[in-house]
């Protein structure tokens, strides 16, 4: 048989006009692509701006005085930096405990290497006090199940190494313990370890770089605080600046670092969600524009169908069928190019935003393709229908006079 | 004999210009089974209002047409659709194929429309190999002669072994010999006993047919009014 139902009539329609159908399937590509990929880009923003405010449980930071720039990199992109405190750091903070209202204090201790047998790229290494931290201790803990001993490392997600395997840093193995999950953050790019590992390699890196890594010999590079419950961080910082940046000590309340990456966050969503809506009007317009141009040529055309016996309502499926036809190619084409898109622009787009990004699961992008790919259809099939639904609505035998 | 079609006192009023008058004034015309009608008349007749009315196309304004005895007043537009595609052979004027199709799928695309029993695909290819142009079953409309494309449509009209056949200005923009042909092959057809209603400017053609009537101003009269009064 020939195949002559009404989606073989609408395909027929679709090959035999491939200029026509060009455009239209364009049309709604552009649309699903960029829906496609504007809401991964949003979703993975918003995904990683939530795990930035839950991977920094500190409620303000204490860095070297003119530093601050560099623990934004380290956070969102895990640009390896040196850098450290004042040798007395701990003990100053030590004196305020009670006035600023201290609970927790942790000193975390960041090296960079400039090449590892893990990686082609340079990594930051990050030593934790394993007695005071209360940051990445227990996510660790959760991942390993016990405590980081000397010579292991707990690995992030983008450095290379399963448990067992050692990797060599400035010139010392360490055993990988264990890795973390995507955090979406600068913590993908570092490699954990305790104080007693961190002074080691320091001591190696001083040796190898030949230059000392401090003036004082110190290994804190930051402090992180956490504030009995009551006190506020913004007042918190104001009192510690006022009173330690004479010390080269600058404190940095983490809620500010989250707002700020929140509202770019939200500039960002905006920007995307005013630039789809913009894309939707121009798709719809499009492809009501092109359907309606359409309807008017194939006037006769349809008039043909009617008189051999199509009804209205076959003659509006047909005209339907073609639109979801073409929304559906296009669909399909747009989410599969958003996706490759997705996987080969995400880090350059995170890099050029500077915001923390982490992808949806496998699941959620499949969910956002489905969804994507069915607003494009309903868009397609939403633009043509006026058109459609007029043609199949004409008298016979007005139709046929364009035959 | 049982009329085919019956149009009993039909009218079908315009508005000109705010002033209304008939292109179809009370017309009662019977076709029977076997039948070979010739409609002639100038431009504006109202041959065509009167053809469209007759394969349920158009309604009209007053009167009744009935279809193999089934009168199509009141009926909705999937009832008439299927009326159209089961008992009326309807060949359109001009080069009225559907370009995007083959010729095949063109000549069976009426079968497709509703449900129907047997070989589709292959009675059209009988029916293409009747009118001569069977080698043609692949190619597209536009790929063919005016008088080749002529009988695909002839042979469109007939996929459904309709009770009548409703042609328009079947022989319009083809030279005499493709014409005359085209007359031969519905006079064949008429023959074997199909029935047929031809509207046509073409009054060399009338001697096909067995009966023709005049339409002028909206009415329709018996015989040749248009060469002197005289009947072909």
């Amino acid at each position: 048989m020939l195949g002559l139902s009404t989606f073989g009539i609408a395909r027929r329609n679709l090959q035999r006009r491939p200029w026509r159908s060009f455009f239209l399937i364009m049309a709604i590509l552009l649309f699903s692509f960029f829906l496609f990929a504007g809401s991964v880009l949003s979703l993975s923003l918003s995904r990683g701006a939530e795990s930035t405010a839950n991977r920094l449980g500190a409620d303000i930071m204490l860095v070297p005085e003119g530093f601050d720039p560099h623990v934004d990199s380290i956070l969102l992109s895990g640009k390896p930096s040196n850098f450290y405190l004042p040798a007395n750091a701990m003990e100053n903070v030590r004196n305020l405990e009670a006035d600023i209202g201290i609970a927790q204090m942790s000193p975390q201790t960041f090296l960079a290497t400039l090449s590892a047998s893990c990686c082609s790229y340079p990594v930051q290494l990050v030593g934790l006090d394993y007695d005071t931290d209360f940051i990445v201790k227990p996510w660790m803990e959760n991942t390993l199940g016990r405590r980081l001993l000397d010579g292991e490392i707990i690995v992030g997600y983008h450095v290379s190494g399963w448990p067992g395997e050692t990797i060599k840093f400035f010139g010392k193995n360490l055993t990988v313990a264990g890795r973390l999950e995507q955090t979406g953050m600068g913590f993908d790019a570092m490699v954990f370890m305790n104080r007693a590992t961190i002074a080691m390699l320091s001591r190696e890196a001083e040796r190898i770089m030949g230059r000392p890594l401090t003036n004082d010999g110190s290994l804190t590079s930051v402090i992180m605080l956490k504030l009995r419950p009551g006190y506020d961080s913004v007042a918190a910082a104001v009192e510690l600046n006022r009173q330690l940046n004479s010390k080269g000590i600058y404190a940095l309340f983490s809620k500010k670092f989250v707002n700020s990456i929140g509202a770019s966050l939200t500039a960002v969503s905006w920007i995307i969600r005013g630039g789809l809506f913009l894309l939707w009007i121009l798709a719809v317009l499009i492809v009501a524009l092109i359907f309606a141009l359409t309807m008017a040529e194939r006037r006769g055309e349809l008039g043909v169908l009617r008189a051999l016996g199509a009804s209205r309502g076959k003659l509006l499926r047909l005209c339907l069928t073609e639109a979801f036809l073409i929304s559906g190619y296009g669909a399909v084409l747009g989410i599969m190019l958003g996706g490759a898109s997705v996987m080969v622009g995400s880090p350059m787009i995170k890099d050029a935003l500077r915001l923390p990004s982490l992808l949806p699961s496998f699941t959620g992008l499949s969910l956002l393709a489905l969804g994507s790919a069915g607003a494009a259809v309903l868009t397609g099939v939403f633009a043509a229908a006026f058109s459609a639904v007029r043609a199949s609505r004409v008298d016979v035998h007005e139709m046929m006079r364009g035959a | 004999m049982a009329a085919v079609l019956k149009l009993n006192d039909v009218c079908r009023e315009y508005q000109r210009g705010n002033v209304p008058f008939f292109a179809v004034n009370h017309v009662s015309l019977s076709i029977e089974a076997g039948d070979f009608l010739n409609i002639i008349g100038r431009s504006g007749s109202g041959k065509s209002t009167l053809l469209n009315i007759a394969a349920g196309m158009l309604s009209p304004t007053s009167g009744s047409v009935e279809l193999d005895g089934e009168n199509l007043a009141g009926k909705d537009d999937a009832t008439l659709s299927r009326l159209r595609n089961d008992k009326i052979g309807f060949v359109p004027q001009g080069a009225s194929a559907l370009p995007n199709l083959t010729i095949l799928e063109n000549v069976v695309l009426p079968f497709c429309l509703w449900p129907h029993g047997g070989d589709g695909e292959g009675a059209a290819r009988l029916l293409l190999e009747r009118f001569g142009i069977s080698h043609l079953a692949d190619s597209y409309p536009s790929e063919l002669s005016g008088g080749e494309l002529r009988r695909a449509l002839i042979a469109r009209a007939l996929i459904n072994r309709p009770r009548i056949v409703i042609a328009d200005e079947p022989t319009s923009d083809l030279d005499v010999e493709s014409s005359i042909n085209i007359m031969e092959a519905f006079a064949k057809l008429n023959s074997e006993g199909v029935t047929l209603l031809l509207v046509s400017h073409d009054l060399d053609m009338l001697k096909f047919g067995k009966r023709v009537c005049t339409m002028s101003d909206g009415h329709l009269m018996d015989g040749n009014h248009l060469t002197d009064g005289q009947n072909p």
